[in-house]
């Protein structure tokens, strides 16, 4: 496993070398969506008499939607986004078949490598955003809830990646997959719990959405964080997203494995 | 004059139509997406609705108007401009941006409309499907000339969501990259999907004229509430105009400084 670790530290060398540009990105996207939340659940509240939701005060609201916002940043490293399917389109993929490693333990560790680097730097922005704005109604979070949050954001981008990676070995057969990839960030938003609590949804709908892989690329990890996930809750969720991995591998190997047999590696 | 330039555009839809029936896959993923997009919206309200009678003083039937009508903005502007907004940065990369210099005709007409995608109409007929249903919920009478001045303020918001996404884009002729601003841009359209009366002081001055995006779907909603709202309607008319105005002037500037990468 040596090599991976290599992989992996590479990448998060190349995205240290240029971490202005993901400040300044940062510093506009909290600035962005806590302003919206802010403005637009201030307007709900309001329109509630001022009564707030159970277990949500106006503060939490927008920090919860901050949170979720930031693990989006996490999963997605905009430099691998689409790196399978480019791979297959360009036929740089013909170099990683003679590599003697497995091509997505390689894509993996550069995913992780780029993420782990993410999720520091999103982890100080929120931590700074925490204490100015929302410690009056959330105090910071226990050691138990950072152990959940750091689990479940470990999960979820191992599986964003593989389903990510599913959906790009359709690039060996269509043209274009960047449309699936979007599709399912879309999923994310309303079925994850991006935009709004899960806990705000109907109970039909959350007892559905329990068993999806959604909610644990954005709700779970923010509940978790925000000491809303008791540890029976945390290890069912824990089971739900390993049971996703495997099935996820299992396609996506299947699909990588028929698309080779397919692929004339033009363009290198 | 105008005629020529109608002519011509007409030329790029034939040959955008051409163009989207050779790719029919990448055309259904497209309409799935744009779906599915459309379903978030929708949703998103659905849900806050079932807990609030009234945001920034909308009830659900108008928060349904609104975001659908965002939609069908987002929908045109998918279909007529999208596609300009990659492939001119690859032109100015390439120095492709020669040939287009060269033509008879306004070179800025030229770049800004010549990339069509034609397949996504279909979402441009979903969207207006979802804004027909949102309408029929609307229980208010509104008179007809609400319903046909509403429908010019869409096609408006949709051409003013690309000249300002254009003015972005023409920094390149200063930073030589875009992807800055573009992804600033696309975070920040956040704030059109949300009705403007929640906004208060200076941000929502900001929303309303400089960085318009209250402007794209949620003043036309007004002027259609208020039954041809006419402050509305100039409203827009000047915030359309003067992002015209900036283009034109972006233009002009950003091609003095212009190096053919080519030549």
């Amino acid at each position: 496993m040596r090599w991976f670790y290599q992989v992996m530290s590479g990448q998060i060398r190349m995205r240290l070398a240029y971490p202005w540009g993901f400040w300044i990105g940062l510093g506009l996207e909290v600035f962005v969506v806590a302003s919206i939340n802010w403005y637009l659940w201030s307007a709900v509240l309001e329109s509630r008499g001022g009564q707030a939701f159970p277990g949500y005060t106006l503060r939490i609201l927008v920090l919860y939607s901050l949170i979720t916002s930031l693990l989006r940043k996490v999963q997605v490293n905009t430099d691998q986004f689409g790196g399978i399917g480019d791979d297959i389109y360009s036929g740089s993929l013909n170099k990683y078949l003679v590599y003697p490693v497995s091509y997505f333990g390689f894509r993996y560790a550069m995913h992780l490598g780029g993420s782990l680097v993410s999720l520091v730097q999103s982890s100080l922005a929120l931590l700074l955003f925490w204490v100015l704005f929302a410690l009056q109604d959330m105090p910071l979070p226990g050691a138990s809830s950072l152990i959940q949050f750091l689990v479940l954001v470990l999960l979820g981008i191992t599986i964003r990646f593989i389903m990510n990676a599913t959906l790009q070995t359709m690039a060996f057969w269509f043209e274009q997959v960047w449309s699936l990839l979007i599709l399912f960030s879309f999923l994310i938003m309303l079925l994850g719990g991006q935009l709004i609590p899960l806990d705000l949804y109907p109970a039909w709908a959350r007892e559905v959405l329990f068993y999806t892989p959604f909610p644990i690329l954005a709700a779970w990890p923010a509940e978790a964080l925000l000491g809303k996930m008791s540890w029976l809750t945390f290890f069912q969720v824990c089971g739900v997203a390993c049971v996703w991995l495997v099935v996820f591998n299992v396609i996506a190997r299947f699909s990588f494995a028929r698309g080779v047999r397919n692929y004339s590696g033009i363009g290198a | 004059m105008i005629w020529r330039y109608v002519r011509i555009y007409l030329n790029f839809l034939r040959f955008a139509a051409s163009r989207a029936m050779q790719f029919r896959a990448e055309l259904l993923f497209r309409v799935v997406m744009d779906v599915f997009y459309y379903s978030v919206f929708l949703g998103f309200y659905e849900i806050l609705y079932s807990h609030t009678e009234l945001i920034g003083g909308w009830n659900r039937a108008q928060a349904m108007v609104f975001i659908s009508g965002f939609l069908v903005v987002d929908a045109l502007q998918m279909t007529f401009f999208a596609d300009m907004y990659h492939a001119f940065q690859q032109m100015y990369r390439l120095g492709a941006l020669d040939h287009y210099l060269t033509k008879p005709i306004s070179s800025w007409f030229f770049v800004g409309f010549r990339h069509i995608n034609f397949g996504s109409l279909i979402n441009v007929s979903v969207a207006v499907s979802i804004l027909i249903w949102a309408l029929q919920n609307y229980s208010q009478p509104l008179s007809w000339q609400a319903y046909v001045v509403y429908g010019m303020m869409i096609v408006a918001a949709s051409f003013l969501y690309f000249l300002l996404i254009f003015a972005l884009l023409m920094s390149i002729f200063w930073t030589e990259s875009t992807e800055g601003p573009l992804s600033i841009y696309f975070e920040a359209v956040n704030f059109a999907t949300r009705p403007h009366h929640i906004f208060h002081g200076v941000i929502k001055g900001i929303l309303l004229s400089i960085v318009p995006f209250s402007v794209f779907a949620s003043i036309p909603a007004q002027a259609l509430f208020d039954d041809v709202g006419w402050g509305s309607v100039l409203h827009m008319l000047a915030v359309v105009a003067g992002f015209f105005l900036l283009n034109r002037w972006l233009w002009q500037r950003g091609l003095r400084r212009y190096a053919s990468a080519q030549g």
